[in-house]
């Protein structure tokens, strides 16, 4: 009996360090918002950014996420810097992973939502 | 003595730091950039003698006209020297030296995120036309020289000639040449004067010809191989034993035995040599294509949609047998009635050959165009006639909400389908495969649609074959394809190797106003706007995206309007010079309106020609039924619909 409970305990410490744990590295995104921008198109937006975060994880994080002082950090791209098309051909890189096939234009802007919307990285 | 020492140490490492430089890829290409500058400063120095000469000349003397034409003629040879760089560094700026329309709207792929806007050309080909006009202005005719000659200092600056200076270019450069030469440079497409394309084509074929020694000498690392310039001489040996009509020219020797084997070849050396791009000119074109008759040659569309990065194949197979349910499931339409079969009938080359339109959402009216066939769609940048969508997906919704088409609403075709326990758990298994989205979307359902008929644009036609493979040909066909790109001016407009109006680099769907009028008397113009119901412009008035002749075979009726019955009757058309040769009034007519003088033999030719495009699709059998709904009146749904 006093074993099983131990056991338990265990189980259930073990859980909820894995989640806790989790939380932890799936640290939400934070956006920042015109303070103009109405509340239902801020929600409109904070759902299209959300998508071009999840596209940016799949299709870029790999190459531009960085570790920076033992934290992920996101870059902080600007719409400039997005350019549409150009990004396309910003790099040799670029050239095959960003290609039409790979990302759709329409993703692209959402992923650009994304970074327009996203809370900047602090210098 | 010390000095000498000094002196020997510093020219040391001056090489060693030059033999460095090389290995990092800019090359002491001294040999290649001269050729290049000098060449861009003698086709200056032309245009600028042009424009003297036109400044100093008589207009209203006869003789002093032809002079000026002998010395634009003299100008556009010497572009044949810089040709290759300038069409890839610089297109913007080549519009201004050897534009062939005045006014272009640039309806390119860019669109997808720009729109269109109206680009001036000027040069040396208008300049040609514009002699020919009654009245002509002294003004005009040095503007359209003076520009040019302003627009040639674009390929002197620093942000175009960085790119001689390694060899990238040099292979992206060639593969556009390569598909020029295949597609445009043989047509007359650019060269007001027939009589000079082959003269042209010849002069062009060996400037490039030395440029490729020189560029060789300055990158031995990456140099053209022996295979390629062995074969690129046997190519010009072939040019020059043709005789200098253009009509007799052998186009698809041409093409099959020389410009499409060195284009596999140029492949291959982009691949070996890691050949990378920077240029919006290599945005379509896909680096893995092994032809120029590789139904991979240009990435136009993406037909799976939101689906795009599934690779696995067992979820490929699932939305390919979500969507092809979805075509045949007349849910997709208000009234339960009308699927996307009714129209595009599967077994009739996703078209429908019985009626010159199909009938509208009331039952009653029929609708003002005629039913495309939805066989390589995906090759296009913009969709429908008047190209009014950039994808396939927003096609497809417009159809389904379409209150004259399928009369629906996103909403209600989404909420019908998911009530259907079937679409409902498969479309839900799916969902993993776009994490981006939380549930079902009309997106996904459009995206099966058009990942599921887009797998019947894969086939390829016998006249392909024989051109990747080198394979014999009826000779039939081989004169009707001569035909087709020269005397007949089809390929004008309808480029090699889709047939359609897209040409190199295969980034724009081109648009023309040939006259089609509203029924066979001719008696008008047909009512439809065609392109500038979308964008207004004058110029597009009545203008449609050129379609593709593949399968052409099987897509009867013909044109926007489906006024034609037989591709007799379309070639007849063109021959007569469309809708001003029949003597309709189309101010903006595209197409020349003067007599093709094609006999009806050669016509006879041309269609078997394009006979030989018709492509080896295997076509499917409907599905046996469709997912059941919940909802009562939803189970008397027809396969395929009922009208
Ligand atoms: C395979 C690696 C790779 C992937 C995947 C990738 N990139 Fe890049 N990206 C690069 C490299 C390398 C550079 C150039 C960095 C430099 O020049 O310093 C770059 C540069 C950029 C720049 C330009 C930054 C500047 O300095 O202006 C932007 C913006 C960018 N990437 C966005 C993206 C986006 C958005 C995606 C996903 C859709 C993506 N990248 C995917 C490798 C990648």
């Amino acid at each position: 009996m006093y074993f099983r409970n131990i056991c338990i305990v265990i189980v259930v410490v073990f859980i909820s360090v894995l989640i806790v744990s989790s939380c932890v590295s799936q640290k939400k995104i934070e956006y920042v918002f015109p303070d103009a921008m109405a509340k239902p198109i801020q929600e409109e937006y904070y759902r299209l950014s959300e998508k071009g975060r999840v596209l940016y994880e799949i299709n870029c994080a790999s190459c531009h996420t960085k570790k920076v002082k033992g934290k992920m950090v996101i870059p902080d791209f600007t719409e400039e810097q997005m350019g549409a098309y150009s990004i396309r051909i910003a790099n040799e890189i670029h050239e095959d992973k960003v290609s039409e096939a790979r990302v759709s234009a329409e993703e692209l802007n959402l992923i650009t939502y994304f970074f327009t919307y996203k809370k900047k990285n602090k210098q | 003595m010390k000095k000498y020492i000094l002196s020997l140490v510093l020219l040391g490492t001056l090489f060693v730091s030059i033999s460095f430089i090389s290995k990092t890829g800019s090359n002491d290409s001294s040999d290649y950039q001269s050729l290049y500058f000098n060449r861009v400063q003698e086709f200056k120095q032309k245009q600028k003698a042009l424009f003297q000469l036109i400044d100093e000349s008589d207009l209203s003397n006869e003789m002093q006209i032809e002079k000026i034409r002998g010395a634009i003629q003299q100008t556009r040879v010497q572009l044949k020297g810089v040709d290759f760089w300038m069409r890839y560094l610089e297109p913007i700026s080549y519009k201004k030296i050897n534009g062939p329309l005045p006014v272009e709207w640039e309806t390119e792929v860019f669109e997808k995120h720009e729109a269109p806007y109206k680009r001036e050309a000027a040069g040396l080909t208008l300049t040609y036309l514009y002699l020919e006009e009654e009245q002509i202005d002294k003004t005009e005719l040095k503007r359209l020289i003076g520009e040019s000659v302003v627009a040639t200092n674009a390929y002197l600056a620093d942000s175009i000639t960085k790119h001689i200076r390694t060899y990238h270019h040099f292979y992206l450069c060639n593969r556009l040449y390569l598909l020029n030469l295949a597609a445009i440079y043989t047509t007359g497409f650019e060269c007001p004067d027939t009589e000079q394309v082959l003269p042209e084509l010849l002069r062009m074929l060996k400037d490039v010809d030395q440029l490729y020694a020189a560029y060789n000498k300055s990158f031995p690392e990456t140099a053209l191989n022996e295979e390629y310039l062995s074969l690129y001489k046997r190519t010009i040996e072939f040019v020059f034993n043709q005789s200098n009509d253009i009509n007799t020219f052998d186009h698809f020797t041409f093409i099959q035995q020389y410009i499409n084997p060195l284009y596999v070849l140029n492949q291959k050396m982009i691949l070996e040599y890691n050949v990378s791009s920077k240029s919006m000119v290599d945005y379509s074109l896909n680096k893995n294509s092994t032809s120029i008759f590789d139904k991979d040659l240009y990435f136009a569309q993406n037909p799976k949609g939101i689906f795009s990065r599934v690779s696995d194949t067992v979820a490929l197979k699932e939305i390919n047998d979500l969507g092809k349910l979805l075509f045949y499931d007349p849910i997709l339409s208000g009234n339960n009635l009308r699927s996307c079969a009714s129209c595009h009938l599967p077994t009739q080359y996703f078209t429908d050959t019985t009626v010159q339109t199909a009938l509208q959402f009331d039952r009653l009216n029929r609708l003002p165009r005629n039913t495309p066939s939805l066989i390589n769609v995906r090759l296009n940048h913009l969709l429908m006639l008047d190209g009014a969508h950039i994808t396939m997906q927003n096609q497809a919704k417009a159809v389904l909400i379409n209150p004259i088409e399928m009369g629906s609403t996103e909403i209600e075709a989404l909420r019908k389908v998911l009530n259907c326990k079937e679409y409902n758990t498969r479309f839900t298994k799916l969902l993993k495969y776009t994490p981006q989205e939380t549930q079902i979307t009309i997106d996904h359902l459009t995206s099966a649609l058009t990942a599921y008929y887009t797998k019947f644009s894969n086939s390829y036609a016998p006249f392909d074959e024989a051109m990747i493979q080198k394979k014999a040909i009826d000779p039939v066909v081989q004169e009707g394809f001569n035909l087709f790109m020269s005397k007949a001016q089809c390929a004008t407009c309808h480029f090699v190797p889709q047939f359609n109006g897209v040409k190199p680099p295969y980034v724009n769907s081109e648009f023309e106003v040939i006259g089609v009028p509203g029924d066979k008397q001719f008696a008008a113009l047909s009512a439809d706007k065609g392109r500038s119901t979308i964008y207004t412009s004058d110029e597009m008035h009545h203008a449609f995206r050129t379609g593709s002749i593949r399968n052409a075979t099987y897509t009867k009726p013909y044109m926007h309007n489906g006024v034609f019955n037989n591709l007799t009757e379309v070639i007849e058309f063109y021959n007569n010079g469309g809708g001003v040769g029949r003597g309709l009034t189309v101010p903006n007519q595209t197409l020349s309106s003067d007599s093709l003088h094609l006999t009806p033999l050669e016509i006879k030719k041309i269609v078997v020609f394009i006979e030989s495009l018709n492509e080896n699709i295997t076509f499917e059998k409907p599905p046996l039924q469709l997912p059941v709904s919940k909802d009562k009146m939803l189970l008397q749904r027809k396969v395929g619909g009922v009208y």
